[in-house]
């Protein structure tokens, strides 16, 4: 009960000791304005700094947050903290006085900034008011978020350049409860004015970036036309993400039912960079017939790579190995090649770095990964991996010797020895009825109070932290496949195609490393978005494999 | 004779460090020996015509420097893998015998691998830098809680901006460069047992003492009728590690009868480089003891005998575990027993053999080991069981030889 409750702290974006939350962040005419509640026995007072430590002047309003209380059991004090100041949020912290001296302190990032905050304005034309705020164009989709004061009698939506139809006539949309929209306009509209709208682009479809689109309804009382206040086209796709899922609301039923909507624009947005470029450097000699091939995606965190050369210069056993690094992060493509440079003067072990064009995201970085590679076995590893002595290798990779095994994954521990993988099972969130995710068992446990021995064993589902496979057997199932965005379940997604596919996969739990999780994925801003994406992903792996999950659930059970 | 090249991060005319003068007092005295050396001491970069070396009488000057503090590298590969490493080639040492890596990176250990493949490599560790990152004082940050062990976690709450993973990251590639190393001096068994603890293979471990010059002891100080062995010293710099601000309090402390006897002189600089609230506190200890403390400031080695002889005690009083510090053995060797702090190197090296221990950290500790140690028969007892090491010498010359 309590490793699910911590999961869910996890993925409802909380920690255990945090004493205070930020709603939103929003900015101002002259600075920023922080909302959100704080438990007034951990925390005393608040301030906004800046990086240096120096405290902004500022204006705190006290809010009632009966809502906290009733939910938590805990007295909550909710605020309104307004700065005025010319740096931007990511120069800034929140600072939290906790009541125990300690000061608290929670960088600001964009992450929380609310597109929808700020006072609401109708760009309607016709019979009723509303408003599209946003537009993001993904591939073949056009989504749009706004409200409308229509009591949900808009049905069909066709959406104009300014001369005609850009969109297919099938289009699904959303209704949900937009509270700012109530405030103006009365209670009566408050479940139903929020609307998400997706549609399909026709074939033909052109844009001018500097004309609006309109989206034109028809109702009882009139035709209306709305226009769409701001259009995002051909943003780094995080950012198309953000925006995207910014109201939809996976802890309502209704939207996780509807999560099509978001779910399509968003997997069109990863799914159509897989041809990115690619430029490989090798350093060191290299073998020309190397009996394995290292696949490492590099994101954010580059200094890794001078770790793990390190590690396999000393322990030896890499000399005839391909090591291929995939600079998955175009920003740190420099640096990663100024270290290459200098650990390949420092190192004989041979290695490659491969600099992507753009972040296309763990699963599609390895694919691209593994087409370079030049061995018939694969090692996957992440770069927050460093194996705890030699033997590992020969343990892992042994099993792919025989026809029938498909993947072999490994025990994983924190730097303190406690258990981060001892193998994955599915498990159901109270909150997220109906859908499974993935458990990692144990975590944090000390080894030896693990109940599964030392030893090979099957094991249906493993992290791709590391794993060892076959380069065809990988390839011949298509890779990791793409509709996970950011890297989730991609790794129990092929567990389970090689389940399929007559293979049986296993954990080496006398193959061990240290996996510092967390490690090389915390640059992404973690955020409501975040946790949203985590939800999509886990529905369309349930939609996929629901039947087989509960198979594997039922027979560890009965284990 | 071997041909040993010695690797020092500063030369002692410039820097008189522990590490510096230790390597130093080595290199004289294998020359001496017969040994063929090559001493050479890092310092600034900035050198005539931009040239990597320089040269300072029979001596080579390294101008290099080193930019990461947290995995202790550089980015500086040229000076390290090209430039030391072709004179390292073209001097072809048998023995390289490097005293400290700071200022140059942590990659020293691999060029020098790489230019000398055959090479016997020894590296004398004169502190804790690699273990701790907090100047390797292995002393928390803020709270100054001593620590015996590096835990990631730990060291994550010294310096939240690196991750638990990352020190732990951290710790295996120093030891992985380690790897490079043949054989390690420690100048104390304490510092051996920390470096063996946190990953060195203890059949690598060598601990002899650092050496000194030629030493003559001094007689014990001709007393007044009637007068007891009042007069303490302090040697070193004055920081917070030091523990000054301990034994201005045990002096404060003592009762009247003691007082009025006590004299301390304060041999130490760099007040003025610390922060305003410990020269503050320092300064207001200093104000309430003026009737019995003097603060006499720097002093060149020429001037230690001199020192030492106008002294009864050399007190020792760090709050930080210390390794083998010069000051113990110069102390030995001119005739001066101590008074420590029961921790660490200075535990190692007085209890039971030079003289007393106090409780570290307790001023009151302190003050009633100085209220023992001023009596005449104490001071006689501890004075007359003072012996130099006279074997250290010897016993780096057969590991060099064994090698």
């Amino acid at each position: 009960m309590k490793k699910l409750k911590s999961l869910l702290r996890q993925l409802i974006g909380r920690s255990k000791q945090q004493s205070l939350t930020i709603d939103i962040v929003t900015p101002t005419i002259d600075g920023q304005c922080v909302i959100g509640w704080y438990f007034t026995s951990e925390v005393s007072s608040l301030a906004i700094a800046d990086k240096e430590g120096i405290e902004i002047p500022g204006k705190q309003i006290d809010i009632e947050r009966q809502d906290v209380e009733a939910s938590t059991g805990q007295s909550a004090k909710g605020f309104q903290l307004t700065v005025k100041t010319n740096k931007s949020l990511s120069e800034l912290n929140l600072l939290a006085k906790q009541t125990n001296g300690q000061i608290y302190t929670i960088p600001l990032t964009s992450a929380l900034v609310d597109e929808h905050l700020g006072p609401i304005h109708s760009t309607a034309t016709g019979s009723i008011a509303g408003c599209f705020e946003l537009g993001v164009i993904t591939g073949k989709y056009l989504f749009l978020a706004g409200w409308l004061i229509d009591d949900r009698q808009a049905t069909e939506f066709v959406i104009s350049n300014g001369r005609t139809n850009i969109v297919k006539t099938k289009n699904q949309f959303l209704r949900f409860r937009r509270a700012d929209v109530a405030e103006p306009f009365g209670r009566n509209y408050v479940d139903s004015a929020g609307i998400l709208l997706l549609c399909e682009l026709s074939d033909d479809a052109t844009f001018d970036s500097e004309k609006p689109l309109f989206v034109n309804i028809s109702l009882k009382d009139g035709d209306t036309s709305v226009k769409v206040d701001q259009i995002y086209c051909d943003e780094p796709p995080m950012q198309s993400a953000r925006r995207i899922l910014n109201s939809w609301n996976p802890l309502n039923p209704h939207h996780i039912q509807n999560s099509d909507i978001v779910a399509k624009p968003l997997q069109s947005l990863y799914a159509r960079q897989r041809n990115v470029s690619t430029q490989r450097y090798d350093f060191g000699v290299a073998t020309d017939n190397p009996e394995v091939s290292f696949v490492i995606p590099l994101y954010g965190r580059f200094d890794f790579m001078q770790y793990q050369i390190s590690h396999f210069e000393r322990a030896g056993y890499a000399q005839n190995c391909e090591i291929i690094y995939v600079v998955d992060d175009p920003k740190i493509a420099a640096k990663t090649l100024r270290l290459a440079q200098k650990l390949s003067r420092m190192f004989k072990q041979s290695f490659s770095v491969l600099v992507l064009g753009e972040n296309v995201g763990f699963g599609p970085a390895n694919n691209i990964g593994v087409r370079h590679a030049k061995a018939d076995k694969l090692i996957l590893m992440n770069s927050d991996v460093l194996p705890s002595s030699a033997d590992w290798f020969e343990r892992m990779l042994t099993p792919l010797n025989d026809e029938t095994t498909g993947i072999v994954g490994a025990r994983l521990l924190f730097e303190d020895r406690a258990i981060q993988h001892d193998g994955m099972a599915p498990m159901t969130i109270s909150e997220y009825p109906g859908l499974l995710f993935n458990d990692h068992p144990y975590k944090g446990w000390p080894e030896k109070l693990s109940p599964h021995a030392s030893t090979l064993s099957e094991c249906a589902l493993v992290t791709a932290a590391c794993w060892a496979v076959k380069k065809a057997d990988f390839i011949s199932l298509g890779g990791f496949d793409p509709i996970y965005v950011l890297g989730d379940f991609e790794d129990s997604d092929l567990c389970l195609k090689m389940l399929k596919n007559g293979k049986k996969n296993y954990i080496c739990r006398d193959a061990v490393l240290f996996h510092l999780e967390r490690q090389s994925q915390n640059l992404v801003d973690e955020g409501k978005w975040k946790h949203s994406v985590t939800i999509i992903n886990a529905i369309t792996y349930n939609k996929r494999w629901k039947a087989e999950l509960e198979k594997i659930r039922e027979s560890e059970e009965v284990a | 004779m071997k041909k040993v090249l010695f690797i020092s991060h500063g030369h002692p005319d410039m820097s008189k460090g522990g590490a510096e003068v230790a390597s130093w007092n080595l290199y004289q005295q294998l020359k001496d020996e017969g040994f063929d050396c090559l001493y050479i001491a890092r310092t600034e970069p900035g050198s005539h015509g931009g040239s990597t070396f320089s040269v300072r009488g029979e001596e080579l000057l390294f101008h290099t420097s080193m930019d990461d503090w947290f995995t202790l590298g550089t980015s500086q590969l040229k000076p390290l893998f090209d430039d030391l490493g072709q004179l390292v080639k073209k001097y072809a040492p048998d023995i390289i015998h490097i005293h400290h890596y700071a200022h140059m990176g942590f990659e020293i250990f691999c060029a020098l691998r790489q230019a000398a493949p055959t090479a016997k490599i020894v590296f004398t560790i004169h502190e804790f830098m690699a273990i701790c990152m907090h100047n390797g004082q292995m002393v928390k940050k803020g709270s100054l809680k001593l620590c015996k062990k590096a835990l990631p976690s730990d060291c994550h709450q010294c310096f939240p901006q690196h991750s638990p993973g990352d020190f732990f990251l951290r710790q295996q590639y120093l030891l992985d460069q380690l790897n490079y190393v043949d054989c390690f001096v420690s100048p104390s068994h304490f510092l051996a047992q920390r470096y063996i603890e946190w990953g060195i293979p203890a059949s690598k471990m060598h601990v002899i003492e650092n050496v000194l010059p030629e030493t003559k002891s001094i007689p014990p100080r001709t007393l007044a009728p009637g007068e007891k062995r009042t007069k303490l010293a302090f040697f070193g710099q004055i920081n917070p590690y030091k523990g000054l601000n301990i034994l201005l309090s045990a002096l404060n402390s003592l009762p009247e009868a003691v007082r009025s006897q006590i004299s301390l002189d304060i041999h130490g600089a760099n007040l003025d480089k610390q922060e305003v609230s410990f020269q503050k506190s320092i300064q207001a200890q200093l104000d309430r003891l003026s009737d019995c403390v003097t603060l006499r400031g720097a002093y060149e080695a020429e001037q230690l005998p001199g020192l030492l002889a106008d002294c009864d005690w050399v007190v020792i009083p760090s709050i930080w575990w210390e390794n083998s510090p010069v000051v113990i053995q110069e102390a030995i060797a001119h005739g001066r027993p101590l008074i420590g702090s029961n921790i660490g190197g200075m535990k190692e090296k007085i209890e039971n053999i030079a003289g007393l221990t106090f409780e570290a950290r307790s001023p009151s500790s302190l003050a009633s080991t100085i209220c023992n140690a001023i009596e005449t028969d104490v001071f006689d007892e501890w004075q007359a069981k003072l012996s130099a090491n006279e074997t250290a010498f010897q016993e780096h010359v057969a590991l060099l030889n064994a090698l």
